[in-house]
């Protein structure tokens, strides 16, 4: 069981990941901007971040390379719509630890997100 | 894209109606929308097949008991000679068998209309019929009469190994009472798992509409009622007004529930409704069809079905009277194929 922050301006995005997150036993918090995300990282201290990469205000990348300097051991998993190689590379080099493609699909998400549980 | 074309431009309306008031208070409503010009009213069949000549409207409203020539009779002629896009404006009390058949001969949609015409009623339905009259002028008129011509083709039953679908869910609206003609009766009597369907359809007609559809099936038709189960070779038609949601229980029963919540969808039924508790109740095991319509309802529900590990099939753009509801989910990535009408229901059983 990890505790898992899903940052995504789509309340219908938030929704599907929390019912398939917390049927499979995990405790799910939410923000829907980048902003205050990083307030809610910093308070709850989740294990696993699932980040969505547009968003308003605050971009996901943006969002991303501030996590790794608060937490450099916090895992983010980046859940986009956007399969460009580029895209793909950047967030690599920016230090994400995942790359899922959206639409998402349930048994993509847990096995990605169950690998990272198991190793703390 | 040919299916928006006219949406921003003026239309040109023919009002037919037996009753003055009736079409005075029609050409208030309709003139009211900056996209909406009423060129002339006809008071029966007759006279409006010699105005629609003189004054080439792009769309029609039509009542359907009239002297002289009705509504019916009207739009089967009109047809023939140059297909127009009809909407019927009539009550469904007194006329839903008609109404039908006024689909069957060509008509796109219907509103109802009031049936005492009271100043708030009016204004009730005003809002409904600008829309409807607006949405019939982006048809497809070529995809409806292929449709009408094109007679749908049994398929046989299912050899070789079933796969994992349990549950077949099908989203419809504008061009639903005909497409879903295409694709039904095809199916053979031992389909293997149930199907339930929404339909955007005005209230009052959709249990008519399901004893139709069961009188040319295989299959076992009905209006969903609470509680019915969903078993092998049922079909379940969420009624106008409610929401159909699909619910399994500890013993394993998987019943139908009819709901008014959610308030907040634009559509009661809802494909979103309807596809998001096929997708809690069945898992990957659904296919999901998302048909013919104006709008985005079912690109919700997809996502839940996609995001579950079922299937999404769309109806390709040639041969939907409005792609609107499958581009939608086409847009955001759900579908898993695009399939064109007269080929969707051997797709379907190809799959299950």
């Amino acid at each position: 069981m990890a505790k898992i922050l899903i940052i995504d301006d789509s309340g219908l995005s938030r929704r599907i990941m929390r019912k398939i997150l917390s049927e499979a036993g995990h405790v799910v918090i939410e923000a829907s901007d980048g902003f205050s995300a990083l307030e809610i990282f910093s308070l709850e201290k989740p294990d696993i971040v699932l980040l969505d990469l547009t968003m308003p205000g605050i971009t996901g990348i943006e969002v991303l390379k501030q996590l790794k300097s608060i937490a450099p051991e916090a895992r983010v998993i980046i859940a986009s719509a956007d399969i460009q190689h580029l895209t793909k590379e950047l967030v690599k080099q920016e230090g994400a630890d995942g790359f899922i493609n959206k639409p998402i699909v349930e048994e993509e998400v847990l096995t990605m997100v169950n690998s990272f549980a198991k190793k703390g | 894209m040919y299916t928006r074309r006219n949406m921003n431009k003026l239309s040109k309306v023919l009002i037919i109606d037996d009753s003055a008031y009736i079409r005075k208070v029609l050409r208030q409503i309709l003139n009211k929308s900056p996209f909406l010009d009423v060129v002339g009213t006809a008071t029966n069949g007759v006279e409006a097949l010699e105005m629609v000549e003189s004054l080439k409207p792009d769309v029609i409203t039509c009542d359907l008991i009239m002297p002289e020539m009705d509504g019916v009779t009207f739009i089967a002629e009109q047809m023939k000679r140059k297909p127009i896009p009809i909407v019927v404006v009539s009550i469904a009390s007194e006329s839903g068998e008609v109404a039908l058949s006024a689909l069957s001969a060509g008509a796109v949609s219907f509103v109802q209309k009031p049936t005492a015409l009271a100043t708030e009623r009016v204004l009730e339905m005003s809002e409904e019929l600008i829309e409807t009259v607006k949405e019939a002028t982006t048809i497809s008129m070529k995809a409806l009469v292929s449709q009408m011509e094109t007679l749908p083709v049994p398929i046989p039953g299912k050899k070789g190994p079933r796969s994992a679908i349990e549950l077949v869910v099908i989203g419809i609206s504008t061009g639903g009472p005909q497409g879903l003609k295409s694709i039904i009766p095809p199916l053979p009597a031992d389909f293997p798992v149930p199907v339930a369907i929404v339909l955007h359809m005005p209230i009052g007609y959709t249990e008519l509409y399901a004893r139709k559809l069961n009188e040319l099936s295989n299959l076992h038709v009905t209006e969903a009622r609470e509680g019915d189960e969903l078993v092998a070779g049922s079909v379940l038609l969420a009624p106008a007004g409610r929401h159909l949601v699909i619910r399994r229980s500890l013993d394993n029963r998987v019943t139908a529930h009819l709901d008014a919540k959610p308030f907040d969808k634009p559509h009661r039924p809802s494909v979103d409704v309807l596809f998001e508790s096929a997708a809690n109740a069945f898992g990957e095991q659904v296919l999901g069809v998302v048909m013919t319509g104006m709008g985005s309802d079912g690109t919700e529900g997809s996502s839940w079905i996609k995001a579950r590990g079922g299937i999404i099939l769309t109806e390709a753009e040639e041969s939907c009277i409005v792609y609107g509801m499958p581009r939608s989910v086409v847009e955001a990535g759900l579908s898993d194929m695009q399939v064109p009408l007269h080929k969707l229901a051997s797709k379907i059983m190809e799959i299950i």
